[in-house]
């Protein structure tokens, strides 16, 4: 079994069902299984060979994820980028990964890359014959992730077939998917939910329609995306449903065909999701949990007994076949779907320590206490503040900088401390502008305040708790400002 | 509203963005032709107020398939695209 084979077993079996779809393209199982072998001949014509990695920089479409299938059937591994990745990031993660080829589906360059573009690629293959897959075993890597990186560069989460495959087929028996089923894609290719929506999708011979980068964060069309594409099983961050029935009417308006809500990557804040509980008591809501790094690890139903809950409900019970217990508080994961390791770093060794802190509540579920480190998540992405720091730091007028996440959940946001190098510090529309030449869009800086030079704790460390209470009155003080100024 | 023009929609859409969005930008950085992502302008929530005041203002719901990077890079694509949903509205 691997990631490609899931698709060629569809097209046998399915061929004329629907297997994806984006806002102007939908392809079969057949149509997508074809077009795969082509683009695996037009990648092999090019030197990508067994191992290799393939980066493929572009927009979420049909024509992207048969270019996945592609590479997978090379028996080399697929690192997805989002095209909203600025072209400087691409580079320090190409520099890790150092592909055989990038694919893109716009202009832009790597320095030092072998490039195609999707519609060279796409003409050179018209018409021709298709490749034979290249056998690849469970242990095989599949694809790299590359999430935000404490040291300041990117880090690649490498993952088998094996690996993805444990969590699919428990993901698919637990929600009971089958080829009637309408998945909706809504997180980007790098990120781990996208996994279970891509793959699980193919397993059940269902379809899984893609939301684009710029969909992906607007309330109003996203509920008539749901509405109209009938979706029946839907996979987000939760800030993304608090957003949708804050301004899109979600519980109003849904769920139309909905039969599964699934939500992962950050805590759930409990009034939002009661509502939501409440607003559709015939829709299955589950509540994931798992770092990029083991994939989902555990797993919660939400029912209706939560609505007598006054604290955040747990991640829950073990899940996917994994083993995960609690060594000093912090969270520990074995079993099938922890990754292989970093990309270029040893491979993963025994249990993986998540840096979660977690404890057991009276029914014996596991619950979620934050981190033993910076990592944070600010719009329900992963973000390490030392990658946004030395993003900043890389400018010509900042000699340091910190970066502290402040407030909490969904109102978590980034503010930047910097210390010129002259008296005055760029503000904030020139840092943005040079973060966003650097950094993906959800690590743009939502504030910067300057400052002399940071606090320390007696051991010369960087006193943070210090740090946010210098600002947490005047950031006070603006929001109040804004609120008076929207005239609400 | 079937005669709203080009520039009384831009400069709506501009004063809204100036006046209710709090971006963080001053107004004299922020014009018709600021690209809007780079500028961290269009977050989530502000997607989202933008789109409801586009809704409330304009009479016009932007459909799904709308919302591309294209459309919402600067405010002057955006301007183009209300008048292009209003026109397909009106000759309905």
């Amino acid at each position: 079994m691997s990631l490609y084979s899931l698709v060629t077993d569809a097209a046998a079996w399915t061929p004329d069902g629907l297997a994806v779809g984006d806002v102007s393209t939908n392809l079969t199982y057949g149509e997508l299984d074809a077009r795969a072998d082509r683009y695996l001949a037009g990648l092999r014509g090019r030197g990508v060979r067994p191992g290799d990695r393939v980066l493929v920089w572009t927009g979420k479409t049909c024509e992207a994820v048969a270019v996945a299938q592609a590479v997978l059937r090379c028996g080399a591994i697929h690192v997805p980028v989002p095209r909203g990745n600025p072209a400087r990031r691409v580079a320090r993660i190409a520099a890790d990964a150092r592909p055989a080829l990038i694919v893109t589906d716009h202009g832009e360059h790597v320095a030092g890359a072998a490039h195609v573009s999707l519609a060279d690629l796409s003409r050179e293959v018209a018409g021709g014959p298709g490749a034979a897959p290249h056998p690849v075993r469970a242990a095989d890597p599949a694809y790299i992730l590359y999430t935000s990186g404490s040291t300041g560069t990117p880090k690649g989460v490498c993952l088998s077939h094996g690996n993805a495959l444990a969590f699919v087929d428990w993901a698919c028996r637990e929600l009971d998917l089958t080829a009637a089923d309408r998945l909706a894609n809504h997180a980007a290719f790098s990120f781990d939910l996208s996994v279970f929506d891509l793959y699980a999708a193919f397993r059940a011979g269902a379809s899984v329609h893609l939301i684009g980068e710029t969909l992906a964060q607007a309330a109003q069309p996203l509920v008539e995306f749901l509405l109209e594409r009938r979706i029946t099983v839907w996979y987000s961050v939760p800030s993304v449903l608090v957003l949708m029935a804050e301004y899109g009417e979600l519980l109003e308006r849904g769920p139309g065909a909905l039969r599964a809500c699934v939500f992962a990557g950050e805590r759930f804040p409990l009034k939002p999701l009661k509502d939501l509980r409440r607003a559709w008591p015939g829709v299955r809501m589950l509540n994931w949990y798992g770092p990029t790094e083991t994939n989902v690890c555990t797993s919660y139903e939400v029912t209706a007994t939560d609505l007598a809950r006054t604290a955040a409900i747990p991640i829950g019970a073990p899940a996917a076949g994994n083993t995960v217990s609690l060594d000093d508080g912090e969270i520990v994961v074995s079993g099938p779907t922890v990754m292989l390791g970093y990309w270029g770093g040893q491979p993963q060794a025994g249990p993986y320590r998540t840096g979660d802190l977690g404890r057991y509540d009276a029914d014996g579920l596991l619950e979620y206490r934050g981190r033993t480190d910076d990592m944070a998540k600010v719009r329900g992405h992963r973000v390490e503040p030392a990658e946004v720091a030395a993003a900043l730091t890389a400018h010509e007028a900042v000699r340091d900088a910190v970066v502290l996440v402040l407030g909490d959940g969904l109102d978590a946001r980034l503010h930047a401390f910097v210390v010129p190098v002259t008296g005055r510090a760029p503000d904030l529309v020139e840092l943005r502008r040079h973060c966003a030449r650097l950094l993906p869009p959800y690590m743009a800086v939502d504030a910067v305040h300057t400052v002399s030079g940071f606090p320390r704790t007696p051991n010369g460390k960087v006193d943070r708790t210090a740090l946010g209470g210098l600002v947490t009155a005047s950031t006070r003080a603006d929001d109040g400002r804004r609120v008076r100024g929207a005239g609400v | 509203m079937t005669d709203l023009d080009r520039v009384t929609l831009l400069d709506g859409l501009l004063r809204y963005v100036r006046e209710e969005l709090a971006t963080g930008v001053p107004d004299g950085r922020l014009t018709a032709d600021s690209p809007l992502l780079e500028l961290g302008v269009l977050d989530s929530v502000r997607t989202a107020r933008l789109l409801a005041h586009i809704r409330t203002a304009y009479g016009v719901r932007v459909p799904p398939a709308h919302m591309t990077g294209e459309h919402f890079r600067t405010l002057e694509t955006i301007t183009e695209l209300v008048l292009l949903l209003r026109s397909q509205t009106a000759s309905l």
